[in-house]
């Protein structure tokens, strides 16, 4: 009997070891374990289930499990057990947990009946539900990019390591198409295909090159000296495929800079026009004071050759009276010739007829051209002109600088009152230049003028093309110097520098 | 050389030396000319007397006093000048209001003398009508 008593006493003893190795199992399995009763109150849950809700064990005895829900999930929670204890076979469900201490969790259960209790086996699924969702974004922006890629006007081409074409949208096609006169395939070898163009392939080869090592960069194809009708004008931009530094692709994008570059020409022959124009204008001006000028020598000239022909007609011979006069007669041309040949100078675009010359003298006879205003003009001329050297410049611009000066202080002037407008000129050598500054009584600049002064097309006259001191500062830069405005307690300050020829430095 | 009776008296303004010469030029191969140049206003009217007869061919643009100056003294003095303004420049309607020729700088020499000979014509008509003796005091005489 003792034996017996002693087997059952084994089998109670093993049985024990076996439950309480099953409890240890259920206690720290890995796997997220809750037991439940129908009413949702937890009986059993084993550490990781603990875990995964955020809670310390001894916690969620007697609690219900719908505690732990939100409300969304408590109805699909309270569905599913009452499901399974209807069907008595597992279920599947997930729902939103709300941890204690850590981020709502979505927990995917698989609910069994056991002993007429409910075992959950809880799964987190909030990682994989995220990666889910990543991948249908990702999925979405792809479809997003590939839309984007075949249907936009942008053209756009993708290319490896060895410049085959991977993808490429119609745009590019076209773009392609009409810049090199061939049509592309996907495999083609960019640099093969554009090798009979030896103008852009080495231009090409090289700017890949440089997108592979990750650095952009950017070409122009343009279809110059033809008819607008033919001309285009193509950005080609090349760079790494974008996203991964160790990207084995080439992005080529091909921007129509063709209407872009019409209108830029357009734009540049209006100022061109508007600055010729400008030019004429400020040529009438001192057209009016050349022509006296050019009238004197004519008059004469026509005088003393109409007086050597009557001579002659009357018989009279070859004397020293008449040869003097075909000398004045060549004399005055050579000099008419000259007055032409320095307007003719003046109509060219920027170039400069230098002599060396006296700035005060050039100055002095820019006066006396000017002294016509004051038939019109009160105004006097106070000069302070120091003795200084000669310098090599083109006498008619320089001109053309100091009858802009004085016009611009005579215009501005408001002769309704009975102020007289006194406008100063000095000069004197300063280091390596010489300084020629303008000074007048009149109204000065207000703040908006100086602001905009230096640009072109700025005036404030009602006819003014605003050119004036923009055409005076490049005629003074054209020389080498530099013109300054500034804004004095009164009127206008403006001073320019000449630079002395550098044998005299 | 037979003498002219009647020279044409023509009394040139003008700060233009070459001007100056080349008028003095063509009045020595016209007998019927006699010329006198000033070089500037101040020193013509210093000079200017009532009784001078002829042309005054007066400059605009000098310096110091214009012609408009010169024609507005003369405005006020009495003159039996026939006075042609000239210049190279477009002056023409304010020159005419004071009543007086205008030529364009240059002009036509010949187109000139026959203005001023008809003119001179014209005058001495009228003057012998008039029997009023010529000015004995002229400048030229």
């Amino acid at each position: 009997m003792a034996t017996q008593r002693e087997l059952v006493y084994i089998l109670k003893r093993n049985l024990d070891t076996s439950k309480k190795e099953f409890d240890e199992f259920f206690d720290f399995t890995p796997a997220c374990y809750v037991m439940i009763e129908k009413d949702g109150t937890i009986e059993k849950i084993n550490f990781a289930g603990a875990a995964l809700i955020g809670e310390s064990r001894i916690k969620f005895i007697q609690k219900n499990f719908n505690f732990y829900l939100s409300s969304h999930s408590q109805v699909i929670f309270k569905k599913n057990i009452s499901c399974l204890y209807e069907t008595e076979s597992a279920t599947y469900f997930v729902v939103e947990v709300i941890p204690k201490k850590s981020a709502r969790c979505m927990v995917e259960i698989q609910a069994t009946l056991f002993k007429g209790k409910s075992l959950l086996l809880l799964k987190n699924i909030t990682e994989i539900r995220k990666a889910e969702q990543e991948l249908i974004e990702s999925k979405k922006s792809l479809e997003l990019f590939e839309n984007l890629f075949y249907n936009t006007n942008s053209a756009r081409a993708i290319l490896n390591l060895q410049y085959q074409f991977i993808v490429f949208n119609s745009p590019f096609e076209r773009a392609f198409t009409r810049i090199f006169s061939t049509k592309i395939t996907h495999g083609m070898n960019l640099l093969n295909k554009i090798s009979d163009f030896p103008e852009f392939s080495t231009r090409i080869k090289v700017s890949c090159e440089e997108a592979l090592i990750g650095k952009e960069s950017v070409i122009y194809i343009e279809n110059p000296g033809c008819k607008i009708e033919a001309y285009y004008c193509y950005e080609l931009n090349f760079r790494l495929f974008p996203g991964n530094l160790h990207s084995n692709k080439l992005v080529i994008q091909i921007k129509d800079f063709t209407n872009r570059k019409l209108n830029e020409q357009k734009l540049f022959k209006l100022r061109a026009d508007i600055s010729n124009s400008a030019r004429t204008n400020a040529l009438g001006e001192m057209a009016s004071t050349l022509a006296h000028e050019l009238n004197q020598p004519l008059a004469a000239i026509h005088l003393y050759s109409f007086s050597c022909l009557e001579n002659l007609k009357k018989g009279k011979e070859v004397n020293e009276k008449l040869i003097n006069a075909l000398k004045k007669i060549e004399i005055l041309s050579v000099h008419a010739g000259e007055i032409l040949h320095k307007m003719k100078n003046f109509m060219k675009h920027g170039e400069l007829c230098t002599e060396y010359c006296d700035i005060n003298d050039v100055i002095q006879t820019t006066l006396n051209f000017l002294e016509y205003h004051k038939q019109e003009f009160n105004f006097d001329i106070d000069l302070y002109l120091s003795p200084l050297p000669f310098l090599r410049l083109d006498k008619i611009k320089i001109m053309q600088v100091i009858s802009n000066l004085v016009q611009n202080s005579i215009e501005a002037f408001e002769f309704d009152t009975n102020k007289k407008l006194i406008i100063t000129i000095k000069t004197r050598l300063i280091d390596k230049f010489i300084k020629v500054s303008f000074s007048d009584n009149g109204p000065g600049m207000t703040k908006e003028t100086i602001r905009n002064i230096n640009k072109s097309c700025y005036t404030t006259k009602v006819n003014g093309v605003g050119l004036g001191l923009a055409i005076t500062r490049t005629l003074i830069k054209a020389h080498g110097g530099k013109l300054e405005i500034k804004k004095p307690v009164q009127g206008v300050l403006i001073h320019f520098t000449l630079p002395l020829p550098e044998n005299e430095i | 050389m037979t003498e002219i009776k009647n020279p044409i008296n023509i009394v040139i303004v003008d700060d233009n030396v070459s001007f100056c010469e080349a008028m003095y030029f063509l009045a020595e191969t016209f007998d019927d000319l006699q010329i006198i140049c000033f070089n500037n206003s101040a020193d013509f009217l210093n000079a200017y007397s009532e009784d001078w007869q002829g042309v005054l061919l007066l400059d605009i643009f000098m310096p110091d006093m214009d012609g408009f100056a010169v024609l507005e003294k003369l405005k006020r003095k009495k003159h039996k000048m026939h006075i042609i303004v000239i210049s190279g420049h477009a002056v023409e309607s304010k020159v005419r209001m004071y009543n007086v020729d205008f030529l364009k700088k240059p002009f036509n020499a010949l187109e000139f003398l026959q203005k001023i000979r008809q003119q001179s014509s014209q005058y001495n008509s009228t003057e012998s009508q008039e029997t009023k003796p010529l000015a004995q005091e002229t400048l030229f005489s």
